[in-house]
């Protein structure tokens, strides 16, 4: 009895909930890049490298002027004008590619060459054909984004399950029905995948877009920033992109589950 | 569609029928198979009949043509007189990896079948849940496939088929993909099943275990690769049987016996070597 409850002695740690265990994880790491990140920015000096806690103080300052907030409209207008469009071309396009084999093959040499394409290599073109307004932002913004989309779904759409498909052949579906009852939500995980990469990219396109059109929106605020020296400013900004990251990755992983809620509900998994 | 069939001719009959497909090898070269070289046989309504043989023998291809999910390269399938040309809603089909859509409910996958065939929703509701009370699936309606046993997806395969009510219950070695005793378990099942189905169902069954097709079927057709059709033997026993019972008999022991034999140049012999 005695040796069993030795054996049985499970180290502190395992009585803390799995992902209460997790979160204190996440935050111990982020309390120790944070105080890695203070001491060296002590070494080095604050105009280098600003510590998290001169970073207070600026986020404080940009947020108190409006500064931050006017960017940040800004930026997302651009995000989810071009966000939506990448979806809208990206989900439609790679559908269509998937669907009819035919098409991907005359596509493909195109989308193979426009994906290589860097997209910031396009900018003067952009400028002299949209200006400088929002338009050719919203285009940066869906050039950086919808190449990943489109090429997560069509891989889905071609790759369905011919098994499934054979199945419902057998209870008498024709081409709608195998399309509307059974590869849609076949592929939606996929697509969903698809559209959290794509979330990613078209953050990346709106700080690139900013940059380089006109000193609007958050980019806008960095080169504000930056010919004024004012690096701990620089250094929220970059904070407030990243965490918006974060806050869309999210909010779309929120969607996929929210779509596909059975592809989440695996017990087998982990 | 006119109905030909009078109590006298065969539900489903296959006429000279030969399958050929082209295979890829490696990639690169094209050979071409002959699955199935003119077979002809018939089977009668009401019959549930074993189609036995070693993998490559041609019995899921006899199957796949049944349901009309492919065409024979010669020759001609006939259900109740009419050629088959497709799928259709007279047959249902019970498939050994289940093909479950992972997305949809027990509920909503046995209802699936009767959607495309634009059966009203209540309806639909209905004879859905008769058919998982059928299958013993009573208080699962709302679970997803991922959520269910091997055992317990196969029922769901089941009452998807049972639940469009077909004539023809065509089973693609329905339980090759479960474990021993759940497989033995369902064997059981599945002969109170059709006893108990609505209607007197004419059941198509593919396996290559020779138990499994005496324990379950009326007639048991034996096929061998390249000589198609070796064997068609009847069953003396009654339906449904119990397997413990079936043991002992000495006419089931005979007709084992000699299956083995037949079946046994194929699975103790060289493999056939393929082709060129």
């Amino acid at each position: 009895m005695q040796r069993s409850t030795i054996a049985n002695r499970k180290p502190f740690w395992s009585t803390i909930p799995r992902s209460l265990g997790i979160r204190l994880a996440q935050i111990g790491l982020g309390v120790l890049l944070l105080t890695v990140w203070e001491i060296v920015a002590l070494q080095v000096g604050s105009f280098i490298l600003a510590p998290p806690t001169a970073l207070v103080a600026a986020f404080g300052e940009i947020v108190q002027s409006g500064d931050l907030g006017r960017a940040l409209v800004d930026s997302l207008y651009g995000l989810a004008i071009g966000y939506a469009l990448a979806i809208l071309l990206g989900v439609t396009v790679g559908f269509l590619m998937g669907w009819y084999p035919s098409l991907a093959t005359i596509l493909n040499p195109f989308i193979s060459a426009l994906y290589v394409v860097p997209v910031a290599a396009l900018v003067p073109l952009l400028i002299v054909w949209f200006g400088i307004g929002a338009t050719p932002r919203i285009i940066t913004v869906m050039l950086f984004a919808v190449f990943e989309i489109l090429l997560t779904t069509y891989t889905a759409v071609r790759d369905i399950d011919q098994r499934l498909v054979e199945m419902a052949r057998v209870f008498g579906a024709n081409q709608r029905q195998i399309l509307t009852r059974v590869v849609i939500q076949a592929t939606l995980p996929l697509v969903g995948a698809g559209l959290r990469i794509g979330a990613g990219r078209a953050i990346k396109g709106m700080v690139v877009a900013e940059l380089l059109f006109a000193a609007t929106g958050l980019g806008g605020l960095v080169m504000h920033y930056s010919s004024r020296f004012q690096t701990d400013r620089i250094m929220v900004v970059v904070i407030v992109v990243a965490m918006m990251g974060v806050l869309l990755g999210w909010l779309v992983q929120r969607l996929e589950y929210w779509i596909a809620p059975w592809y989440h509900r695996r017990p087998n998994r982990s | 569609m006119q109905i030909h069939n009078n109590g006298h001719n065969p539900l489903v009959q296959v006429q000279n029928v030969t399958k050929q497909y082209t295979k890829t090898i490696g990639g690169t070269r094209t050979q071409t198979v002959t699955a199935l070289a003119q077979l002809t046989l018939n089977i009668q309504a009401g019959e549930f009949v074993a189609i036995l043989g070693a993998s490559g023998c041609g019995k899921t291809t006899l199957l796949r043509l049944i349901a009309g999910l492919t065409m024979p390269t010669e020759g001609r399938i006939l259900i109740d007189g009419v050629p088959v040309s497709g799928p259709g809603p007279d047959r249902a089909v019970v498939f050994q990896d289940f093909r479950l859509l992972p997305w949809r409910t027990c509920l909503a996958n046995v209802e699936f079948g009767m959607e495309l065939l634009g059966i009203s929703t209540a309806q639909r509701r209905e004879r859905a849940l008769e058919a998982i009370a059928l299958v013993g699936l009573r208080g699962w309606e709302t679970y997803y496939p991922a959520e269910l046993s091997g055992g317990m997806q196969q029922r769901v395969g089941i009452a998807r088929a049972l639940a469009v009510n077909p004539r023809l219950l065509l089973m693609d070695e329905p339980f090759g993909a479960l474990d021993a005793i759940t497989r033995s378990q369902m064997q059981q099942e599945l002969m109170q099943i059709v006893a108990n189905a609505a209607h007197h169902k004419t059941v198509i069954f593919v396996t290559h275990s020779i138990d499994e097709a005496l324990i379950l079927a009326d007639r048991v057709l034996v096929m061998t690769r390249g000589r198609s059709l070796l064997e068609d033997i009847t069953l003396p026993f009654e339906r449904p049987r119990r397997q413990s019972e079936l043991l002992t008999d000495s006419a089931y022991i005979e007709v084992k016996q000699h299956l083995l034999s037949v079946l046994e140049p194929e699975s103790t012999g060289q493999q056939s070597a393929p082709q060129p």
